[in-house]
């Protein structure tokens, strides 16, 4: 656990702690290597691990969603599956399937791509909504329901789903209950020039073909994962956590605003949050960062309108001193 | 309008106030009402409060009755209480932001005003003209909905709100003027009724008169020229007039509204015959296109559409085909 | 005019009626019998018309009901520009109101004259117990304005905005206080005199007929007090507080004597030193004043009459002082014309026939008068006679019955009785009325109605016309705690239901409230007021000056008020905020960085190392330091964290002085 000394305040952190907070922090800068100038939407993604959600990228294709969540998986030493899902998909493709086994006269269970640690879903919204909905609700379950029978996902099972916002033709949106299903949301959108032109550099090609070594274990995730459920939040920032939320229910441009659950949600992201900074308490610029991936893709804005505009202004009059 | 009645002077003399009152033009929001920027004035039963309470004092002092008195200063101990009092219920109200759904013209335009505050605030009306609307802000932020009426098509500005409170008391009317920097979109106003789809064609240039379909969808007037087989026998020997059936279009026609090829009428007129045909062509889920001079909607249908339809006929401007 | 369904909710309508009712009610009891059924018959018609959703009744059934009710006053009350009449009119038409109070401005209207009504009860009396009237009536009022104007909610006690009400009113309180002293009063009423309006009470009048003086047992409140010189009181039997003399008697009623000349002032006291003190009179609505026997001269403002009465050209119908001095004569020696020795020995000759009889025979017995008196006096005290509140009624022969009959009554009794009998015995005798005896609460004696008292004076003849007054208290001789030890002592039967000592001793002890109340507040007038501005140091009471004053007060008593609903309404912030914001004060000329301060310590300290890039690891540390101390779980010193990061803030300011601004 992180702790402060208090009687000695030149000394903040002890030994232990040190490990847990820098530990997460080479993670980050590892998997930075590789996405570069990127390391907020990196951070997010590794909070929402820790955090026990799922991640849902909203990016045009060629902007490095493979790569990170490759890197990611690679780094945490996690099991990795991809699937690309279409449209003539179903739900057997991603759960597994009974086949009767004549020899035996019984079904045997084959287990499908989603048992594994981290599942890279291509272009959700490209499913059939059968397909997507089978999905979620092992996501949101952790476990699959076959013939009666359930089976148990792993303790540490992470998706990160991609959706391509631009082509729109024969795609099946997610509706808003099924959104609700990822804790955030996210866009890498273009590098910076400076990075870009780095993308072009020999020793980037050359680091990029290498996989990353692995950092930590999905055992220690686990626990983090756990660790990240103590953090301490003071009563000041849970009001204004709560404000917020509040503010996108009330807000006029808004339809819907946050539920309870996304509530829930933005807690547990400053949580992890909190604990990346390596902190045992959330402060309210934990919240601040959790509040747009949190509200990015749950809000329903009138007139189509963008809603980083308004989170950001909802943020910005929220004064908190 | 009783305005007309007013002298030169009086008239000049309105002039200056409200010269005075928009003196800070129209503001970006967020706006704080800070004192500078709030006025204060006795209402009605603050009038009357004020001739009782004088006729109070005269007797008082008249006979040196020194409980009368001890009455009397009391009240108006309590009046200038209730002074402050109502003017910190409005001290530092923001208005947050301020934002219309478009509306057709000569409907009105629903306002959204949202309040918000750090302290408690009660009965705090807003009010355009003749309309208000009150509302508490007992937790931060507060929202006010006002219908302001639209006067031309295009973009509307907002006009000059007032925020007003008398809490708690009513004696004193406290209120503060802005005139925030929004506006409403108002489209056209739809021909009632819809008349007859153009003939100038389709995007494939097929006949666009709309094929009826087997579902019933509505009841209506009997129009010159419907067919006798469309009559609603039934209902219309119940009344006095001849009803018809109107039975929904099927699906996937292809419609066009063209301006240029639009030849009679102003162009108001032009432009109001088209957003009814937008609307209708909406309501029964056609796919149209609408064509204007420097605007293309493009065939498609579905809430964006046409919004953006009825948007083009908004601001559409005869001069401007860039 | 269209009948209108109410515009009023309940909530509304209880508070508009709970408002009238509370404002009209202290008025009850002199306002006529038909008034209180009228009043509830108005509030349920009210209450029953709203709960059904009538409409209001025709306008004209509603003049005819407010015709009706004033020909019922002018029966009742008689027309005239009387207080009575014009305050009955005013409160009925209020209640009236109600029947017709449907929409908001009649509403208004109601509960405003509400506080208008409350007025018109202190022009009866300023008792110190109306304080409280006045404040739940204008607390009453002003919730039901509150109501009027908004309601909270819809519970009929919104306990919220009760609050809210009483706490106006409570900061008005030190403002009506202060503009109470200083705001200018004038001298002499602009219109009509005081006596229209005054505080008319009755006391000890200026005739005596059989019970008039028991109305006056019956009543506790104060007649009048009296504050000695060095707090010198004389004992107790002494204290005769002379009222009207009365002179003639027609066979049941005693009368004045009008009198057109005055007395002169005692010239020589020999050997007793006389009592000074001041007297502090109760209004009356009579012309009497009253002094210890024997007052030396008048007071200024009051004729010393030749029966030595203290005579007001005016009544007195407000609290009224004067100072007196008394010299406690036991003879008071003055001549005796003829025409007033007939006088005083004329009796109905053909009345009472046994007592003349006896008279007769005592005054052939008798040596001298001193003789008859004290034979008069052991008859008293020897036969029969005892003390009573309720003596049976007597009509008639009133003195024959009353001495050989019921042999039961009290002072009046006694007294007219003892003063005819020395009459009959060629004695020139009077009754005297007035008060005896008093409390002594150690600063003044109270003097209440219930000490009224009446006693007899006799004329003794020396030579050549010249004489003395000599008192005789006959009730002395039948009830002598009467006289030694004042009126209640010799009280045993109860007087009302809730007549007991404590009861009593309570209202006495709370006459010394009522006295000061009466010293500051009730009586405060223009010389009071001029005497307060000579000790501000203001002596001229010119027009500029006082316009001055009353600029300074309202401005004083504007900030007064200002500051406590400034202090509730302020923001608050606790030791943590206050070094955040004394951190983001130091870059107040900045206001782009100041401003951002806003959204939190960590957006704006990053913005601050961005400005002050010397500054950052102070900052930092800072920043860690307060997020722990602020956020985080473990409870630590918070006195020495704030003094570090009081320390830390002082690092900062001076790298941030040293870095010009960019």
């Amino acid at each position: 656990m992180l702790s402060y000394m208090t009687n000695n305040l030149s000394e903040p952190l002890t030994q232990k702690n040190i490990t847990d907070a820098d530990l997460i922090g080479q993670i980050v800068a590892s998997v930075g290597k590789k996405i570069l100038d990127k390391t907020e939407a990196i951070e997010t993604v590794v909070a929402t691990l820790i955090a026990g959600g799922h991640v849902l990228l909203e990016d045009l294709p060629g902007l490095g969603k493979t790569t990170l969540a490759m890197s990611i998986a690679q780094v945490f030493g996690m099991d990795y599956n991809r699937i690309q899902l279409t449209s003539d998909m179903m739900p057997s493709d991603v759960l597994g399937v009974s086949i009767y086994d004549a020899p035996t006269q019984t079904f045997s269970y084959h287990k499908g791509p989603i048992f594994t640690q981290f599942l890279l879903a291509d272009e959700l919204n490209r499913a059939t909504p059968k397909t997507q909905s089978a999905l979620l609700e092992a996501m949101a379950e952790n476990q699959v329901s076959m013939d009666g029978k359930t089976y148990q996902l792993d303790d540490v099972f992470f998706v990160m789903a991609t959706q391509n916002p631009i082509d729109e033709a024969g795609t099946y949106n997610l509706p808003q209950s099924q959104l609700d299903r990822f804790l955030v949301s996210l866009s890498l959108g273009y590098p910076d020039a400076e990075s870009e032109r780095q993308l072009y550099s020999q020793s980037y090609m050359q680091s990029f073909k290498e996989s990353l070594p692995a950092l930590s274990n999905p055992e220690q995730l686990r626990s983090w994962q756990q660790q990240a459920l103590t953090i301490h939040a003071a009563n000041e920032v849970l009001d204004y956590l709560q404000l917020l939320v509040k503010k996108t229910r009330t807000h006029s441009e808004i339809l819907h605003g946050l539920s309870p659950r996304a509530g829930l949600s933005l807690f547990r992201l400053s949580q992890s949050l909190a604990m990346l900074a390596g902190r045992d308490f959330i402060t309210p610029a934990d919240v601040q960062r959790a509040f747009y991936p949190v509200c990015r893709h749950r809000l329903v804005t009138k007139d189509n309108k963008p809603a980083k505009e308004i989170i950001k202004a909802i943020v910005h009059d929220t004064a908190i001193i | 309008m009783k305005t007309q009645r007013h002298s030169l002077y009086m008239r000049w003399l309105l002039k200056k106030i409200n010269q005075f009152f928009n003196r800070r033009g129209t503001e970006s929001l967020p706006v704080t009402f800070d004192w500078r920027r709030i006025y204060v004035l006795p209402s009605k039963p603050g009038l009357f409060f004020a001739t009782i309470w004088f006729l109070m004092m005269m007797a008082g002092l008249n006979f040196n009755n020194n409980m009368s008195l001890m009455l009397v200063f009391l009240l108006f101990g309590l009046a200038q209480v209730l002074l402050y009092r109502t003017f910190f219920n409005l001290r530092n109200l923001r208005l947050e932001q301020v934002t219309a759904q478009p509306a057709f013209l000569g409907e009105d335009i629903n306002l959204k005003i949202t309040v918000g505050s750090n302290d408690q605030k009660w009965q705090i009306f807003a009010v355009l003209d003749n309309t208000e609307t009150v509302s508490n802000i007992p937790d931060q932020t507060a929202q006010l909905t006002l219908p302001c009426p639209s006067i031309h098509r295009g973009w509307q500005a907002i006009p000059r709100l007032k925020f007003f409170t008398r809490y708690p008391i009513g004696l004193f009317t406290v209120w503060a003027y802005c005139i925030p920097d929004a506006k409403a979109l108002v489209y056209p106003k739809p021909e009632i009724p819809c008349p007859d789809y153009p003939h100038h064609g389709g995007a494939d240039g097929q006949q666009t008169i709309p094929i009826k379909g087997d579902e019933l969808s509505s009841i209506r007037d009997y129009r010159q020229g419907d067919p006798i087989r469309d009559i609603a026998w039934k209902k219309s020997a119940q009344s006095d007039q001849t009803w018809v059936k109107e039975f929904n279009q099927v699906r996937g026609k292809n419609l066009l509204f063209d301006y240029t090829q639009m030849d009679h009428g102003s162009l108001e007129f032009k432009l109001s015959r088209m957003t009814a045909w937008v609307l209708h062509a909406e309501h029964q889920q056609a796919e149209y296109q609408l064509v204007l001079p420097g605007f293309d909607s493009g065939m498609s249908s579905g809430q964006a559409h046409q919004h953006r339809c009825l948007q083009a006929l908004a601001l559409y401007q005869p001069g401007n085909q860039s | 005019m269209s009948r209108i369904t109410s515009q009023l909710s309940q909530k509304q309508l209880f508070w508009i009626v709970f408002a009238v009712l509370l404002a009209v009610l202290p008025q009850v009891y002199r306002l006529p019998m038909w008034f209180l059924p009228m009043t509830v018959v108005v509030v349920g018609y009210r209450f029953y018309a709203q709960l059904h959703q009538l409409k209001q009744a025709y306008n004209r059934i509603l003049t005819v009901i407010a015709i009706a009710a004033m020909i019922m006053i002018i029966y009742s009350q008689g027309i005239g520009l009387s207080r009575e009449f014009s305050v009955t009119i005013l409160i009925t038409m209020t209640v009236l109101k109600l029947l017709e109070t449907y929409t908001m401005r009649d509403a208004l209207l109601v509960v405003m004259l509400c506080y208008f009504v409350t007025m018109t009860r202190f022009l009866y009396s300023q008792d110190l117990l109306l304080v409280f009237y006045l404040l739940g009536s204008a607390f009453v009022t002003t919730h039901a304005l509150s109501v009027l104007n908004y309601e909270k909610t819809v519970q009929w006690f919104d306990t919220s905005q009760l609050r809210a009400t009483a706490g106006s009113l409570a900061l008005a309180v030190p403002f009506a206080a202060l503009f109470f002293l200083v705001f200018p009063r004038l001298g002499a009423p602009i219109w009509g005199s005081p006596d229209i309006f005054g505080e008319g009470k009755t006391g000890i009048s200026d005739t005596m007929s059989p019970g008039s003086i028991i109305e006056l047992f019956m009543d506790d409140s104060p007649a009048f007090r009296a504050t000695f010189q060095d707090n010198k009181i004389p004992p107790n039997n002494q204290l005769y507080w002379r009222g009207p003399v009365l002179w003639n008697f027609d066979g049941t009623t005693w009368s004045r004597k009008k009198h057109s000349k005055t007395r002169a002032r005692i010239q020589q006291y020999s050997e007793t030193e006389p009592y000074r003190y001041q007297i502090e009179l109760e209004s009356t609505g009579q012309n009497y004043m009253f002094g210890l026997d024997y007052v030396v001269n008048s007071p200024s403002g009051a004729f010393l009459l030749p029966d030595s009465i203290l005579y007001a050209p005016q009544k007195i119908n407000q609290l009224r002082h004067y100072e007196l001095e008394s010299l406690l004569l036991d003879r008071f020696y003055q001549p005796l014309t003829e025409s007033d020795r007939e006088l005083l020995l004329d009796y109905p000759a053909n009345q009472n026939l046994q007592t003349q009889q006896m008279m007769q025979n005592w005054q052939q017995q008798a040596q001298n008068p001193i003789e008859i008196i004290n034979r008069a006096l052991t008859w008293f005290n020897q036969e029969e006679f005892y003390y009573s509140y309720s003596p049976p009624p007597l009509s008639g022969d009133v003195i024959d019955q009353f001495i050989y009959e019921s042999k039961r009554g009290f002072c009046e009794h006694y007294a007219s009785s003892f003063t005819i009998m020395m009459r009959m015995a060629g004695i020139p005798a009077r009754v005297v009325t007035g008060y005896q005896g008093g409390i002594n609460n150690g600063e003044y004696l109270l003097v209440k109605q219930s000490d009224a008292h009446a006693w007899s004076e006799v004329y003794i003849e020396q030579e050549n016309q010249m004489g003395y007054w000599l008192r005789v208290d006959p009730t002395s001789m039948v009830a002598p705690e009467r006289v030694e030890r004042g009126s209640r002592q010799i009280m045993d039967e109860k007087r009302n239901l809730i007549d007991y000592d404590w009861i009593r001793n309570f209202k006495d002890s709370m006459d010394r409230y009522r006295y000061r109340w009466n010293q500051w507040v009730r009586d405060f007038n223009v010389s009071k007021q001029q005497a307060l501005f000579e000790i501000l140091g203001v002596d001229h009471r010119d027009g500029k000056t006082l316009a001055l004053m009353m600029a300074g007060i309202l401005l004083v008593t504007g900030i007064l008020s200002l500051i406590p609903i400034w202090w509730v309404k302020r923001r608050r912030f606790h030791a943590l905020q206050k070094i955040y914001l004394d951190l983001a004060k130091l870059v107040r000329k900045q206001p782009h960085l100041y401003q951002t301060h806003h959204q939190g310590i960590e957006t704006f300290i990053a913005n601050m190392q961005q400005h002050y890039p010397k500054a950052r690891s102070s900052l930092n540390h800072f920043l860690d330091t307060y997020l722990a101390a602020r956020y985080s779980k473990k409870g630590n010193d918070r006195q020495k964290t704030l003094n570090h990061l009081q320390q830390t803030l002082l690092k900062i300011k001076q790298v941030i002085k040293q870095q010009p601004l960019q």
